[in-house]
């Protein structure tokens, strides 16, 4: 029982100054905050440098790289929901080479630490911009968008199925420095997420990035038409984040050692702090930067804040905590006769 | 929409440079998130899928593809990685 790091009282007498230390351990990748973007909303960090130092937060994850340049679907790309918002980008972009010589340069230079988003439509293409990226170097690890359809297989999603999703996974490996530390963005749309960890992990993945957007669908109502042009389309925000929540929990109760990098929905510290608990080992920012470009920033002072007040010096001190017995505090406020039962119990051990 | 189109093909009639501030509905507003994109004519006289809040929102009126606005026109740089 670590039950003396938590306190019921201000720590610091002053948690606006509170520091904790945020540094995150994922396998080989060590990040001095836990705090990332999520791929797809911060494009490759040039951007959000006019709203934040990019390099003061642990991360960016770029948005998924193809291996040729891609337009993107037709607009509507975007439709809005309570809490929330679908999106059908495409995967616009400029294929793998463009952003080495672009993106990657400049993310490098600015001293960014990177994680790589990339996606294929065949197992194959995933391994070819592994390959290249491979070539190229300067980035710190590769995140696998395995919710992209696989044409090879009637547009069946990689993430949906334990074998088609470690396919991909073993490919990347394959074709990556052994090196470099390989996370799978798992998909919730699934029947048993912990199934499609296990198998990614095994595959040869670092961890889990834990969850990509949930397949949704808006209907315009004055068209009496879909409202986005591809149909269907992800849904994001805060509206997603009890699945993300579960998905996390569910992982970590089932596989105690893999890196999680949690998402989805987060806008606040204290929103970042219920991930950490359920078991992530970092975050990651979306949907909340399009409303509020400088989040990231926001939430890693937040969740400094958050941590401290609860009397934890270190973030990695909460990883789980949600998972440890319930402790002493919340049995005294049980009813008494679970209060009277636990003394018959404690008189019975010390016997 | 509609408006700007009508001006963009006028002044292309009678041979008047035209500029049109086009808004599309936008996700971040900062070029991040790709939702405002439509399609332009570049210099190279390559067809892109460009953001309207940080690309644009000015653009020639004889350079935007107006009447194929909500679509990815034939041709459309990296639109042969989505249709195969």
């Amino acid at each position: 029982m670590t039950r003396k790091i938590v306190s019921s009282g201000n720590v610091s007498g002053n948690y606006g100054n509170a520091r904790c230390d945020l540094r995150a351990t994922l396998g080989s990748l060590e990040i001095p905050s836990a705090i990332l973007t999520a791929s797809g909303c911060a494009a490759a960090g040039r951007e959000l440098d006019n709203y934040f130092d990019i390099t003061q937060i642990g991360g960016i994850v770029t948005k998924s790289i193809m291996l040729a340049p891609r337009s993107g679907r037709a607009t509507p790309r975007m439709a809005e929901t309570p809490s929330g918002m679908l999106n059908s980008i495409g995967l616009q972009g400029p294929g793998v080479e463009s952003f080495i010589e672009n993106d990657l340069v400049w993310l490098r230079q600015r001293g960014a630490r990177t994680i790589v988003s990339i996606a294929g439509g065949t197992a194959e293409e995933f391994g070819k911009v592994a390959a290249k990226l491979r070539i190229a170097g300067g980035f710190d690890a590769i995140e696998v968008n395995i919710s992209c359809p696989n044409v090879e297989d009637r547009g069946q999603v990689f993430a949906c199925r334990p074998d088609s999703a470690a396919q991909v996974v073993q490919t990347v490996r394959r074709n990556s420095d052994s090196k470099i530390p390989i996370f799978a963005k798992l998909s919730p749309d699934v029947t048993d997420i912990v199934d499609i960890a296990r198998s990614v992990s095994q595959a040869g993945a670092t961890g889990v990035s834990v969850i990509n957007t949930l397949l949704g669908m808006v209907i315009n109502t004055t068209t009496m038409r879909p409202a986005l042009a591809g149909v269907t389309g992800g849904v994001s925000g805060p509206a997603i984040r009890p699945v993300a929540v579960r998905c996390v929990w569910q992982i970590r109760s089932a596989l105690p050692d893999l890196p999680i990098i949690g998402m989805g929905g987060i806008r606040s510290g204290h929103d970042a702090l219920e991930f950490i608990l359920a078991g992530a080992n970092a975050i990651s920012v979306g949907t909340s930067i399009f409303n509020d470009p400088s989040a990231p920033m926001r939430i890693q002072t937040e969740l400094q804040q958050e941590l401290a007040s609860r009397g934890f010096t270190s973030l990695a001190q909460a990883v789980s905590y949600a998972h440890r017995e319930a402790d002493i505090a919340s049995m005294e406020e049980a009813p008494s006769s679970a209060a009277e039962d636990s003394e018959t119990e404690w008189d019975f051990i010390s016997e | 929409m509609p408006m700007l189109a009508s001006v963009a093909a006028e002044s292309m009639a009678r041979k008047v440079f035209s500029q049109c501030s086009v808004e599309e509905s936008m996700a971040c507003g900062i070029g991040v998130c790709m939702t405002c994109v439509l399609p332009v004519i570049g210099e190279d006289g390559i067809t892109r899928m460009l953001r309207s809040c940080v690309d644009g929102p000015i653009f020639r009126g004889d350079r935007v593809r107006w009447s194929e606005i909500g679509t990815v026109p034939e041709g459309t740089w990296g639109s042969e990685a989505l249709r195969s």
